[in-house]
């Protein structure tokens, strides 16, 4: 359009490329060219990318990844599928606490659902012991029982996915249809259900790209069952001796390879649309109140119980219990667990000093939210209201890190800023903490991007286009008109993104500096240590902690924009 | 114009003033030091300058270093030698803790640029890989070498690229007493392998002390017939977990009912308590050496090697048996230390030559993980 903007686009392009598309390249280049990044130049064969069917673990954990998130993505969509339709079509009380919780498990780590699951089925766990119910430790530790306890993680994207688009647009042909005389399953079979499966696609490879690339739940289980996934082979490929990053690479690849095609799948199912899930424009449509709103809410609240509940709540029981096999009794009951989070004293390993690790967390996270915030702004302006030849490098990048999980992510960070050349010009930030600032904001900023991609798609660009008739630069367009409309969305994002980005396992573990105490290894550490109580007292102050956080921070936001706004009138 | 690009350019400052932020507090934590001559060498003052001839020797040569903190990648002790060690000879070390595979893995990823001065894990056989690999200072002979007992001093290696502090058993048979009789109870490793009912140890790619573990059985019984044994074991039911404290959590709640369990977990459990008893077979159990190292790289020769003198002092080894620790249970290899005596006295040990067990290091945990995935 004209050379600011372009300035702008290529500066952020750059940038994007630099944070997000680079450590990848380096993780793919390493399979080529192994120890490149170690300053020798060795040749290798394209050979090793055929290992991975030599090698049992590596080939079991191919299979286990794609097992896994083909059941997960499945039964997620179809759960987030049922529920949304429900939602979007009937009004009763557990609505709100439906929605609560979808938005509690989009940002809660998986790997502390993952240790709520563990505590409650393990051979130890409180179903064990308390309830007698042997059979729910066979259940729940084979492949069909990871996929169920994935998928009650993971339906929340496939439901926002698939209420966004169940929520508008189709309204009036279901109307028309009805007043045909179509009964209402007539009607979601042969109109609704056409137009929304576009979202159930993108429902569908949301919460397969999620699952193939989460680390957190393998990592949780990896303690106690043996199920190898390519995320957790690819960290234990670097994080064990015999070390094999060129393997690593070679995992990466397959698993970039299968994202790449799930993304593909998603762009075309929906043409040239974006991806609705996480926006901030559910348009509030008048629902009926079904007959037997009871049986509704029930049925929710056991679902949302087995979801939330079961994790949560027994890690909410067992940081009060001074012995996690011990009983329902008075006197198991304890809140040492808690006494010793806060003083500061945290026995053998310094790595599990919870207040630092919680205080490095949180800075680092609310950096990370803020920046890629920031950034995600700049694009999302550039993709919506510019016509820069850059916008489909912009996408390409801005989605990529989307599909890269934070295991790839993470050995690609390594090896471009642990090298020697770096420290003269004291860029060596490898072992520092803003090393994990900056991977976190490269996680962040897909997010961030689609969330205001989804805001500023409300707005009208001619409003812009008039302004700089007017002669109003970029940088006022930016801040006069889009942000003040947007600034709503703008606060939900960063707020989520700093959700997400505290308890962000992946990057921590692969990236702090040493002795450097962060909140999600402090969890993990005790964890593995079997600290169970000391981990669980850990997860319960963390999450109550983060949520009041943004929930205070939304309440400042709303007063101090109705305050800026009556200022400015 | 100026506007549009300052808008752009304070994205950059931003992060640029953002990274200087962090990384400066970063060094208020002493995680990246300052390069600063203000302290070149030992701090004089405290216990510590009037600590031995070995520390008045080595602030002769106290040029050489940068006077920066030096870091020590280890398994045990780490958070207690550091501030022990800072305090007695003034030299700044600040101390990782990692299990030994990672200790390894970080290692490997750092080899571009090395952040570690000093290594003390388990297991000899990776060290000894890390030597033939060029990782280590050589030909360095420590002056309290001579305090080294005459096993000690069988495990120093020709070429000085590591040295014994300590050895204890990677393995010894622990059994949960309310689900095995003694009678049932293997009591030789045959036994172990043979027993009919759900067994378990750790991990050797992750934990350190299993790789000596499954390298001894492996050295002991020859390639093939270990391997044997092992397809047989997980058949019979073989659980492996990441680390001991997982194995030992294992054999409580009944999961295994018999495991090969390093000794500091063992003790700890029949000591706390627990219906665990603990069998030190007689044909040996698998001996892990504990050995310091030091970088090739290390930019502060002086502190690192002072902290190797420091190791090897009995009484810096009597300090750590006398430790109210599960640490401190391992066989000194300084002479005239006492070990615990909650232990076997007698205990004998099986270890594989360092060099035997580095060649093998790759083979047999590749085997080991693609056997326990099927």
């Amino acid at each position: 359009m004209n050379t600011s903007e372009a300035r702008y686009g290529g500066g952020v392009t750059l940038l994007l490329f630099i944070l997000i598309f680079l450590p990848l390249l380096a993780v793919l280049i390493n399979v080529i060219f192994p120890g490149l990044f170690f300053g020798q130049v060795k040749s290798s064969s394209l050979g090793l990318i055929g290992e991975i069917w030599n090698r049992p673990l590596w080939k079991q954990s191919l299979l286990n990844s794609v097992t896994l998130a083909l059941g997960t993505a499945t039964i997620g969509t179809i759960i987030g599928g049922v529920l949304a339709t429900i939602r979007a079509r009937w009004d009763f009380a557990a609505v709100k606490l439906l929605d609560m919780t979808a938005w509690v498990l989009l940002i809660a780590p998986s790997f502390m659902i993952a240790q709520g699951w563990v505590l409650f089925a393990g051979s130890d766990g409180l179903a064990h012991q308390w309830l007698g119910q042997t059979w729910v430790t066979s259940f729940i530790f084979q492949p069909a029982g990871l996929v169920f306890v994935m998928s009650l993680s993971k339906f929340p994207l496939a439901y926002l996915a698939i209420t966004a688009a169940s929520e508008w647009n189709i309204r009036q042909f279901g109307y028309a249809a009805r007043l045909n005389g179509a009964r209402p399953f007539t009607v979601w079979r042969t109109v609704e259900m056409p137009l929304a499966l576009p979202s159930y696609v993108a429902g569908w490879t949301l919460v397969f790209m999620d699952t193939i690339g989460d680390f957190g739940l393998p990592a949780a289980l990896a303690t106690v069952y043996k199920f190898p996934t390519l995320t957790y082979s690819i960290y234990s490929a670097i994080y064990q001796s015999p070390v094999r990053f060129d393997m690593a690479g070679v995992l990466a690849f397959y698993l970039v390879l299968i994202l790449v095609l799930a993304m593909t799948l998603l762009m075309v199912t929906l043409g040239k649309s974006r991806f609705d899930f996480l926006n901030a424009r559910a348009v509030q449509i008048e629902k009926v109140r079904p007959r037997k709103a009871w049986l509704y809410n029930l049925l929710i609240t056991i679902f949302l119980f087995m979801s939330l509940g079961i994790p949560i709540g027994t890690s909410a029981v067992v940081s009060l219990l001074k012995q996690a096999g011990g009983g329902l009794t008075p006197g198991n009951f304890t809140l040492d667990h808690y006494r010793e989070l806060f003083s500061g004293q945290a026995g053998d390993h310094r790595l599990l000093g919870y207040l630092e690790g919680m205080y490095h967390s949180l800075i680092i996270a609310a950096a990370a939210a803020l920046f890629s915030m920031l950034i995600g702004f700049v694009v999302a302006y550039m993709l919506t209201f510019t016509e820069s030849r850059l916008k489909p490098l912009l996408q390409l990048f801005s989605i990529i890190s989307l599909a890269v999980p934070g295991v790839v992510l993470g050995i690609g960070y390594i090896f471009i800023w642990n090298q020697k050349w770096l420290e003269p010009l004291g860029l060596h930030l490898y072992g520092t903490p803003s090393l994990i600032v900056i991977a976190g904001i490269a996680g962040a900023i897909p997010y961030a991007v689609r969330v205001q991609l989804g805001a500023f798609g409300n707005l009208s660009g001619t409003m812009l286009k008039a302004a700089a008739i007017q002669g109003a630069s970029v940088f006022e367009r930016m801040r006069d008109i889009v942000l003040p409309l947007a600034r709503q969305s703008l606060l939900i994002a960063t707020l989520a993104s700093f959700g997400t980005s505290v308890f962000d396992l992946a990057l921590a573990s692969m990236l702090k500096p040493a002795n450097y105490s962060l909140m999600p290894l402090v969890i993990d550490r005790a964890f593995e240590f079997s600290r169970y109580g000391y981990a669980t007292a850990a997860t319960v102050v963390s999450c109550g902690a983060v949520v009041l956080m943004i929930i205070l921070l939304q309440a400042a936001g709303r007063l101090g924009f109705r305050w800026l706004d009556r200022n400015k009138s | 114009m100026n506007k549009k690009r300052g808008f752009q350019h304070r994205i950059f400052i931003a992060l640029i003033v953002l990274m200087c932020l962090l990384s400066a507090c970063a060094q208020s934590d002493g995680q990246q030091t300052v390069r600063s001559k203000e302290m070149t060498g030992p701090i004089n003052g405290g216990s510590g300058s009037t600590a031995g001839q070995s520390d008045l020797s080595l602030t002769s040569e106290d040029a050489e270093d940068t006077g920066e903190t030096i870091y020590l990648y280890g398994n045990d002790f780490v958070d207690y030698i550091a501030p022990k060690f800072t305090e007695e000879t003034g030299f700044k070390l600040e101390a990782v803790h990692y299990g030994g595979g990672e200790a390894l893995a970080k290692i490997e990823a750092e080899q571009g640029n090395p952040q570690w001065d000093v290594l003390m894990m388990d297991g000899h056989g990776s060290v000894r890989n890390l030597a033939d690999r060029d990782f280590l200072l050589t030909d360095w002979e420590p002056e309290n070498l001579g305090n080294l007992s005459e096993s000690g001093r069988s495990y120093v290696p020709e070429d000085f690229s590591y040295f014994p502090v300590g050895i204890h058993a990677a393995g010894v048979i622990a059994y949960n007493t309310t689900l095995v009789t003694p009678e049932k109870a293997p009591t030789t490793w045959e036994q172990f392998f043979a027993y009919d009912g759900p067994v378990g140890h750790a991990d050797p790619a992750v934990a350190a002390p299993a790789y000596p573990l499954v390298s001894a059985f492996f050295e002991q019984w020859g390639v093939e017939t270990a391997e044997q044994k092992y397809e047989q074991r997980f058949e019979a039911g073989l659980h492996v977990y990441p680390k001991n404290g997982p194995v030992g959590k294992a054999l409580l709640s009944g999961e295994i009912e018999v495991a090969a369990l390093q000794e500091h977990n063992a003790y700890e459990l029949k000591n706390a308590g627990e219906p665990i008893e603990v069998i030190w077979p007689s044909e040996g159990a698998p001996g892990s050496l504990r050995v310091v190292a030091i970088s090739k790289h290390t930019k502060n020769p002086v502190a690192a090697k002072a902290f190797v003198e420091y190791m090897l002092k009995p009484e810096t080894q009597q300090m750590l048996t006398n430790l109210d620790s599960t640490d401190s249970f391992f066989t000194p290899l300084a002479e005239g230390v006492m070990a615990r005596s909650e232990r076997e006295p007698n205990g004998a040990f099986m270890l594989p030559s360092a060099k035997w067990a580095s060649e093998h290091e790759v083979e047999i945990k590749t085997w080991f993980a693609d056997q326990n995935v099927r």
